[in-house]
């Protein structure tokens, strides 16, 4: 689940659609390590084990869905871990949903059916770059 | 004129609602949906390429929303479509036919060629199931889809229409009267309405409002009102300014704004408008 690390700045693609997660990972691993989480546990897991720099995150996730991962990661008592960006790549897309999301301080909130993928790469790529 | 067309537009929305109602152009000329060809149900999500059959290069590509849907406005010319997602095969290899229950318009891997002017490509395309799908599952109480049930109320009315006409016809011959001329008479209307009636156009314009001539190539977002950093659909005017923005109903922030050379963007317009239960936006707007 490790891509080969070509510089210091660490992004964890969270995507429960292999297909999907992959276009990303091949996106963004060109240029940072990129982690994989196929569902909300691994998720959680990956986060507290490996300290990403940045988080794209799916709602809709096996076992803890998108919005427990958040929340769990804004409570976690390391301030550094709980105050790692998190992109949202969902297709969820109700007022409650966005509103839940940004609730927890999410940076970027992305509709799936309606983005270019590269647009998503874009801004993790400036907020890595930031980082 | 603007006012005729907008009157015309939507007298023929509404006709052609009238005639979904009795079984014609049911869910036709809308959007494609991505579906799984043994539950029917809509897949999600489902990376979705048109393919530019003279260059094999991706002319565009998007991602299929909860409801399975997608819609590509491109130019005249030659294309394929590919789709894929984990766990589902494409071409079908169960649905070869044109239709299948609700939905028509099949596209299996095939070549197929865009004629005339710029329109709304959106073939509906089963997939396989190949194992069990985590998403679809887990989303099936998120969206209520009943393709099974929209199938039989759509062969439901289709019966129930021509079996009244038969009995209509045969009463004409058994028992005249002005009742059954009068059923006969709505008949007419509707099947010479399901045959003259254009479909409603499913792209709108970008206008200059002082020269009336279309804006190619700006970009047209709809975002949420409450959130208008949150886009939920995007496009790119082509030719004659045409522009496809399919959204659920509601009521959205629309923007229309232009880039430069060197990537600076300027807004032209925004303004708040509404989106009927079509799912889509098709009105012309004037910069």
């Amino acid at each position: 689940m490790l891509y080969m690390p070509k510089f210091n700045k660490k992004a964890l693609i969270v995507e429960d659609d292999e297909q999907l997660r992959g276009v990303m990972v091949s996106k963004l691993g060109e240029v940072y390590e990129v982690l994989q989480a196929g569902d909300g546990e691994e998720a959680v897991e990956r986060i507290i084990d490996k300290i990403p720099d940045v988080i794209l995150l799916d709602l809709l996730l096996p076992k803890l869905d998108g919005f427990k991962v958040l929340d769990r990661l804004r409570s976690y008592p390391d301030k550094k871990i709980a105050s790692i960006p998190v992109v949202v790549l969902s297709n969820l897309w109700s007022d409650k949903d966005i509103l839940q999301a940004k609730s927890l301080k999410v940076e970027e909130y992305f509709v799936k059916a309606h983005t270019d993928l590269n647009d998503v790469v874009l801004r993790l790529k400036k907020i890595l770059e930031a980082a | 004129m603007r006012f005729f067309y907008t009157f015309f537009s939507g007298v023929n929305r509404l006709l052609n609602s009238f005639l979904m109602l009795f079984g014609f152009r049911w869910f036709q000329n809308r959007w494609g949906v991505v579906y799984d060809s043994v539950s029917k149900q809509p897949l999600d999500p489902v990376q979705i390429k048109l393919i530019d059959a003279s260059s094999g290069k991706v002319a565009q590509s998007s991602v299929t929303d909860l409801s399975g849907r997608y819609g590509f406005l491109a130019t005249p010319g030659k294309f394929k479509i590919f789709v894929s997602k984990t766990n589902y095969a494409f071409p079908s290899k169960s649905i070869r036919c044109d239709s299948d229950g609700i939905y028509k318009n099949l596209y299996g891997g095939q070549l197929f060629e865009l004629l005339g002017e710029s329109d709304v490509i959106s073939f509906n395309i089963p997939m396989d199931p190949l194992r069990v799908d985590w998403n679809q599952q887990a989303k099936q109480s998120l969206i209520k889809t009943s393709a099974f049930s929209e199938n039989l109320a759509l062969k439901t009315t289709s019966i129930l229409f021509w079996a009244v006409f038969i009995f209509a016809l045969a009463s004409l011959y058994f028992s005249p009267s002005n009742f059954v001329y009068g059923i006969l008479v709505f008949y007419c209307l509707v099947l010479f309405l399901a045959m003259v009636l254009p479909k409603p156009r499913l792209w709108g314009r970008v206008m200059d409002g002082k020269t009336k001539q279309p804006l190619v190539g700006v970009i047209v977002e709809l975002t949420h009102t409450k959130f208008p950093d949150v886009v939920v659909a995007k496009g790119i005017t082509l030719d004659q300014g045409k522009f496809f923005l399919r959204a659920h109903r509601g009521e959205y922030l629309i923007k229309i704004t232009s880039e430069n050379e060197f990537g600076q963007k300027s807004l032209l317009k925004s303004k708040k408008i509404k989106i009927g239960g079509g799912g889509y936006y098709s009105r012309d707007i004037m910069i």
